[in-house]
């Protein structure tokens, strides 16, 4: 009976693991982004009741959210009660007065080996138990172990970046919040039911946070389909309460949570839907492929209204960004210096002042020269006339100082006017900051095409390449500075932005630049075009030496806003900052900056 | 059937039996697959001549925080010597050593892109031991950099038993395919005498097996894995043998340190083939593995 008994499990064991191997390596991997707004869960009973838990304690001017009875057994309600009375325990709770987010994880009897030297001493007479607490806005775990029978906390450590198991509140809240998504009930086919989902190995899962942000709770629920040896593996962030990402997977080895960041996701799914390949978009009478690029950010081609052409591309290529400051002393710029890292550039001024700064690259987040990275993949959001699409690049760790967050826009009216926006949401490196975005507009109206400023009440037809300033000149009907036809006198009126625009803009304060269109000039991915600090150039004046003639010709404009940003409370523009919410989480509130012309058919007003 | 009962339970038993040897035949073939216990190699790393003079200990920086290029940072309290022409040719991300004292540099592209950046990820440089200066070794024309991968020419070791410089490249990788190579250059003559094709080296490293083999080490820029290349007789590489993977898939191995039997320091960085990699210490977690050659595997744990 042995031997039938031994060939039976190896007959299984050698059958049962060849198929799950064999089929993960086939199963292919399916990456789900979600697409609506993290406040959609705050309606979840799970979620206001925990909320509203929040809410009572800090009226009560408690710190920590304790752990429910039904997780604790007799000894553990005594130890919870004095580690909450600790004030080693809970020194960490507050911050200039107001109270951080802290959530009681686990109270349970200690295990002798974790302890130290002097505690294993006492805990090997004494009852004692292991309290944990995490603090959500700092990341950190707080440990305790206390002694039930003196009723003392023996020790107490703190563990920055790290979390632990979570509680079961929170589990039920992940568990409610993977059963509640769309996204979930969408990639499975239907609305899963609670028995359908586990949350094993969630310690695991915490090693490397899953979010996108790993200063985050983050952990991993899961939907298995044995039938098709595979798993839908959805990540939820417990800080922001909100569905992160979700993953279809096999269930080899590679696909454990902690193999599932949502940075990792995003990068995979953002460079196999809009890197590798480019996408085709046709609404409200509008039609065009986009694309992310290696450097030039979100790039919109082949655009046609109504079937007639209008833009050949669009993009955002650079993003110049410079500070000035005072200086009595020379500025030694023989050697390279970097600022956080990054390689800053240095341009004295006559005055003895002098700028420096950096040149952002926008694009794909793998294969490129990016360095400010795209989050979520082009998103299409509709305007009360029309629609618009928009891409949202980040440093990782915005919004800490000398980190970057940039939206790239591109604005569709039903009335066939179109606006190219660049959105710049903080928070650089101060306050003197001189951002430039630079923006290459390809018009294909025709192949001869003509450019017009208005100048002293009249239309000016520009023969050769040259540059302009938004401020220079005047306006025609108090908005119309520049204009764009072809030889049939069809095309475009330029409104530069005037602070008009009802999106909070400022102003341009633009240097427009129009050139004669070589593929070679930006057609393709361009590299850093010209100085971060040097104000006397934007970068396009390098295609224009010599001047080459533009009248009827196919051509290229170059707009390059110019934005200061404000950091003044009350003020503050083309800037974000950090603050402590309701809940005692840290939040981050942005002041945008929004630039760009808009474009307005000719044909309609006549 | 009672009768035939034994005759059953026997038969099955020796099925079991012969099923449990042909089992362990096949897990002892598959260990005679795996590249055994590991030890450090001869070190003939010599200080260059021209940092002789400098307190102890001496550190290379090639962080480009302070300096851009190279800068040595000396003492206890961590002076800087540096010369402003160790800047000419750019940033520079790995180097190796050799018995002179020469330091062989291998190119970083550095968030900017500047005109000559791409140019630069081609070449190989020195500083030679004496004089210390800072000079072009060797170009490897077939190493084409471009917007949609800005690296060229990322990693190096030297082989001082077979006098050879391993060379990694990886701009002809794009988000699909590994199309990486490592060179073989003879240092003497500066010629490549072979290439590996298909694999991207972020780091490269060498270790002794049991048998005294020489064997190269390299951390893959497309997985987490670290690999091995047995080096025949003659100091070519074998067929790569993957030893372990970490356990974070963000995290790509940079640096490869064998510091005793069975163990190896890694250093790993998130790396994406963008200008984003992440390289300062703050971003490079550190890994101690150890190899168990009763089971054959490796245990790989979070040092810092």
């Amino acid at each position: 009976m042995v031997g039938v008994a031994a060939a039976v499990i190896l007959w299984f064991s050698s059958v049962s693991s060849e198929p799950q191997r064999v089929l993960s390596n086939k199963i292919e991997e399916t990456i789900i982004l979600p697409k609506g707004t993290p406040e959609r869960f705050r309606q979840l009973p799970e979620v206001t009741r925990y909320l509203h838990d929040l809410s009572s304690l800090r009226r009560q001017g408690k710190t920590v959210l304790p752990l429910d009875n039904d997780e604790l057994d007799h000894d553990g309600t005594i130890a919870q009660a004095i580690v909450l009375n600790d004030s080693r325990f809970l020194e960490d709770t507050t911050r200039n007065g107001e109270i951080l987010h802290n959530d009681m994880m686990q109270v349970r009897p200690a295990i002798v080996s974790e302890l130290t030297a002097k505690t294993q001493k006492i805990c090997k007479r004494h009852r004692c138990y292991e309290a944990q607490k995490y603090n959500f806005a700092t990341n950190t775990t707080t440990r305790a172990i206390i002694d039930i029978d003196t009723k003392n906390v023996l020790d107490i450590e703190r563990f920055s970046d790290s979390q632990p198991d979570i509680n079961r509140r929170l589990t039920r809240i992940a568990e409610a919040i993977a059963l509640g998504a769309p996204e979930v009930w969408k990639a499975l086919g239907y609305r899963p039911a609670r028995n359908e989902l586990s949350m094993a190995n969630v310690r695991s899962s915490l090693q490397g946070s899953p979010c996108e942000n790993s200063e985050h709770l983050c952990v991993a629920p899961t939907f298995a389909d044995h039938k098709k040896a595979r798993a839908l593996w959805a990540i939820v962030d417990l800080t922001d309460l909100k569905l992160a990402a979700a993953k279809w997977a096999g269930l080899g080895k590679t696909t454990t949570p902690a193999c599932i960041d949502e940075r990792t996701l995003q990068n995979r799914y953002i460079m196999r839907n809009f890197c590798q390949k480019d996408t085709h978009l046709q609404k409200n009478g509008w039609e065009f492929i986009y694309r992310l690029t290696g450097s030039d950010g979100l790039e919109i081609r082949d655009v046609r209204f109504h079937g007639h052409p209008v833009l050949r591309s669009a993009k955002i290529v650079d993003w110049h960004v410079s500070y000035q400051q005072a200086s009595d002393a020379p500025i030694d710029t023989s050697t390279e210096a970097y600022i956080e890292g990054r390689r800053v550039e240095f341009v004295q001024e006559r005055n003895g002042s002098y700028f420096f700064g950096y040149n952002d690259a926008m694009g794909c987040p793998m294969f490129s020269t990016s360095v400010v990275l795209p989050f979520n993949g082009p998103q299409i959001v509709s305007l009360t006339d029309g629609f618009a699409i928009s891409q949202d690049f980040r440093n990782p760790k915005w919004p800490m100082a000398c980190n970057y967050r940039y939206e790239n826009r591109f604005e569709f009216y039903n009335d066939g006017s179109f606006r190219v926006v660049g959105i710049n949401k903080g928070r650089g490196c101060g306050d003197q900051a001189i951002y430039r975005p630079v923006m290459r507009i390809d018009t294909a109206l025709s192949d001869t095409e003509r450019f017009f400023s208005f100048e002293h009440g009249k239309w000016k037809l520009w023969q050769k390449e040259a540059k302009a300033r938004q401020n220079d000149g005047g306006y025609e009907e108090g908005k119309y500075r520049f204009k764009i036809t072809d030889t049939q006198g069809h095309g475009y009126r330029i409104e530069p932005g005037s602070g008009k625009f009802s999106d909070g803009g400022r102003g341009d304060d633009a240097r427009i630049y129009v050139t004669r269109f070589h593929p070679k000039e930006g057609d393709k991915d361009l590299l850093t075009l010209g100085s971060c600090c040097n104000l006397s150039e934007d970068g396009p004046e390098r295609f224009m030496k010599p001047p080459e003639t533009i009248a009827d010709q196919d051509i290229v404009l170059w707009y390059v806003p110019r934005i200061h940003n404000d950091a003044r409370s009350g003020h503050e523009y083309c800037w974000a900052d950090t603050h402590i919410d309701a809940n005692g989480n840290v939040k981050v509130e942005v002041w945008p900056c929004s630039v760009g012309p808009r474009f307005i058919p000719l044909q309609k007003e006549r | 059937m009672r009768r035939y009962l034994p005759v059953l339970v026997s038969i099955a038993f020796i099925i079991a039996l012969l099923l449990f040897v042909a089992d362990y035949r096949g897990m002892f073939e598959t260990k005679k697959l795996l590249l055994g216990s590991l030890n450090k190699t001869r070190s003939c790393a010599h200080l260059p001549n021209f940092l002789q003079g400098l307190e102890k200990p001496i550190v290379i920086d090639l962080t480009q925080q302070r300096f851009s290029g190279i800068a040595f940072l000396y003492g206890k309290r961590h002076h800087a010597f540096y010369r402003k022409d160790w800047a000419r040719f750019g940033s520079f991300g790995t180097y190796t050593l050799d018995e002179q004292g020469t330091i062989f540099l291998a190119p970083m592209p550095f968030i900017s892109i500047k005109e000559k950046t791409f140019e630069r990820q081609k070449s190989l440089y020195r500083i030679d031991s004496d004089k210390g200066v800072l000079s072009l070794w060797k170009t490897l024309e077939n190493v084409r950099p471009s917007a949609s991968n800005p690296y060229g020419i990322i990693s190096l070791v030297y082989d001082c038993e077979n006098n050879a410089l391993w060379v990694g490249a990886i701009d002809r990788s794009d988000y699909r395919k590994a199309n990486g190579r490592i060179y073989r250059i003879d240092k003497q003559h500066a010629k490549i005498t072979q290439t590996i094709k298909g694999f991207d080296a972020l780091s490269l490293a060498l270790g002794r097996t049991e048998d005294g083999t020489i064997t190269l080490l390299a951390g893959s820029a497309k997985d987490g894995g670290l690999y091995a290349f047995r080096l025949s007789s003659d100091g070519t590489a074998e067929t790569p043998e993957k030893l372990f993977e970490l356990p974070d898939p963000k995290l790509h191995i940079r640096k490869i340190k064998v510091i005793g039997r069975n163990e190896i320091i890694v250093e790993a960085i998130p790396f994406s083939y963008a200008l984003i990699a992440q390289t300062s210490k703050q971003y490079r977690v550190i890994y101690r593995a150890q190899y168990t050659p009763r089971t054959g595997r490796w245990n790989i744990k979070h040092v810092e």
